[in-house]
């Protein structure tokens, strides 16, 4: 809801005075809709996101490819002087992660939800600048504690501009994270020579993020169970409870996990076999697409 | 037969105190195709042995021989007794550190520094006798409790020891889960593997085993065959366990005890008539 009213706001002040009023409230209607629609139900996103990764069918293309290839049109999508290439991107990657990788698209519009707060947010406040007097191109203006906040078409521009490279960045990773398992992204990782330590510490968090979870689930389910959370002042003293309990939970499991991996030759270092995929045409064609096309509206707008 | 691995006045106490889960001096030995069971209540000292037999701890008197080798207290030693005995602890969630079911079985071959291809085999082997190969690209929070003991077996199969520890593998599992695991033992047994099973089912026990181990308090208590061990029943009570259903069955039936429900039939059993 909130995030609704945010984006009817920035929309309106972002096209203000560049449209006619009938179209500008038009816009503004529909992107509150839109917002109101797709961002009804949310879930623990993290988690989520880890189950579309494995349910994409672009789960069965090359990890590395992948990655090159997001990473690229990312740079790319920054570098790009006019808004017009980063929303090319994010309409054809949103479809292409939506279409050829099978992810509905009500899931990743409420999964966009996410940084939309964030990005509506940093947009607003690139649009409106405070000024002691009023600008004579303000477009929108408020009188504000003996000044003037208004927007001005020059940080209209900007605003647009940071907007969709932030969009179209949004996009690659999306298109990256929803095709790819977190385990495959760690292997490609390690093949880039990424220091061992970091990687191994990634694996082991990504494994034990989800019994943490479970374990905490379970304490709070029996806490509450035991009517642990009637009142304001129990409720604070059983989620101490718990948390307290989590943490020594944790150092005694942590402690059964060493050993168990000791039991199985452990000598120091991380190590597994990660399976080969190849690389298809129908993966150079999904990324090589938008490279071309970017890198040709990059030097165009330049 | 031959023998695999040998305790002789094996002892250990942990550092934090107390008698619990303390092994005192015990001697036993372990041949190849043998099929154990290892009984006693919680806290008897079945884990502190398993943990012993697969050099995770090292005793802290006497000697333990793998083929007829002593192993010494040196980390190479002891990683040798690691690839012999290979260990499934008793809560899945413990063992499994990979996020793709793959990676998990491939960890403990990739440790023991094989070539790659080889890696391979063996993973393909272990998936392939669990009827893993369909799941291998599932991450472990996503199987249930039976999928993930399969997997944490693979583990343990894809490293090919000699001598394969399961530490209670039957305890949260449904009956279906049971009897696939029953199913998977019978055939690591054919391959020629000796199985050591912890376990508080003592009707597994007398159905599988040919060989018991009763442990009480840190202590080997009875080394014997089945037959002999759910016979006395005065150890049984002490150590907190109690006999087969089909043994108390036998004995209200007074007839010899069969080794399983079809064999009754066997047996002319007086009905009651009204």
């Amino acid at each position: 809801m909130i995030a609704a009213l945010l984006a009817g706001l920035v929309f309106f002040s972002l096209f203000a005075g560049q449209l006619p009023p009938v179209w500008l409230a038009a816009v503004c209607l529909l992107v509150v809709l839109l917002f109101l629609l797709g961002g009804g139900h949310h879930h623990d996103s993290v988690l989520t996101m880890d189950v579309y990764a494995r349910r994409s069918r672009l789960c069965r293309e090359n990890a590395a490819f992948k990655t090159v290839g997001s990473l690229c049109l990312l740079i790319i999508c920054i570098c790009s002087s006019s808004p017009i290439p980063p929303l090319c991107l994010f309409l054809f990657l949103s479809v292409a992660t939506v279409a050829a990788g099978g992810v509905k698209l009500r899931e990743y519009l409420s999964l966009l939800g996410l940084p939309a707060v964030f990005l509506l947010l940093s947009g607003l406040t690139l649009l409106w600048d405070f000024y002691q007097k009023l600008p004579e191109q303000a477009v929108v203006s408020l009188p504000f504690f003996g000044g003037w906040l208004a927007v001005v078409p020059a940080a209209q521009s900007l605003a647009m501009l940071v907007l969709s490279r932030a969009l179209g960045a949004v996009s690659c990773l999306y298109f990256l994270s929803l095709s790819t398992p977190l385990p495959e992204l760690l292997a490609v990782l390690r093949r880039a020579h990424v220091p061992a330590i970091v990687v191994e510490l990634a694996v082991l968090i990504y494994r034990y993020i989800f019994i943490l979870l479970a374990t905490f689930r379970d304490m709070k389910d029996s806490a509450a169970s035991r009517l642990g959370y009637r009142g304001l002042k129990r409720s604070l003293r059983t989620t101490g409870l718990v948390y307290g309990g989590l943490l020594a939970n944790s150092f005694r499991r942590a402690g059964a996990c060493f050993d168990a991996m000791e039991s199985r030759c452990y000598t120091g270092q991380i190590a597994f076999l990660t399976p080969k995929k190849k690389v298809t045409g129908k993966l150079i064609c999904l990324l090589g697409f938008p490279l071309i096309g970017m890198l040709a509206g990059v030097w165009l707008f330049f | 037969m031959k023998e695999l691995l040998a305790f002789e006045q094996v002892s250990y106490h942990y550092d934090s105190g107390g008698e619990r889960e303390a092994l005192f001096p015990l001697s036993v030995r372990l041949c190849k195709g043998e099929k154990i069971a290892v009984l006693g209540s919680n806290g008897a000292g079945k884990s502190t042995f398993f943990l012993l037999a697969n050099g995770v701890l090292s005793p802290r008197s006497g000697t333990i021989l793998l083929n007829g080798e002593p192993v010494g207290k040196k980390e190479k030693q002891r990683m040798q007794l690691r690839r012999s005995v290979g260990l499934v602890f008793q809560d899945p969630d413990v063992q499994l550190l990979a996020g793709t079911v793959e990676e998990e079985v491939s960890f403990g071959p990739m440790n023991l520094g094989l070539p790659e291809e080889e890696v391979r085999r063996r993973v393909e082997m272990a998936l392939e006798s669990l009827g893993l190969t369909e799941y291998r690209s599932r991450g472990p929070q996503y199987l249930s409790g039976g999928e993930k003991r399969r997997v944490a077996i693979a583990d343990v199969l894809a490293m090919e020891p000699q001598i394969m520890l399961l530490d209670e593998p039957s305890s949260n599992l449904d009956p279906a889960g049971r009897q696939l695991l029953e199913d998977t033992l019978e055939a690591l047994h054919q391959k020629g593997m000796a199985l050591v099973v912890a376990t508080h089912d003592v009707d597994f026990a007398w159905r599988w085993a040919d060989r018991v181990l009763v442990f009480h308090s840190g202590r080997l208590e009875r080394d014997d065959k089945p037959e002999a061990v759910f016979a006395d029943e005065e150890l049984l009570s002490r150590c907190g366990l109690e006999q087969p259903l089909l043994w108390k069955v036998a004995k209200a039936l007074q007839i010899p005890v069969p080794k399983s429900p079809e064999e009754l039939a066997h047996y002319q059993i007086g009905r009651k008539t009204e």
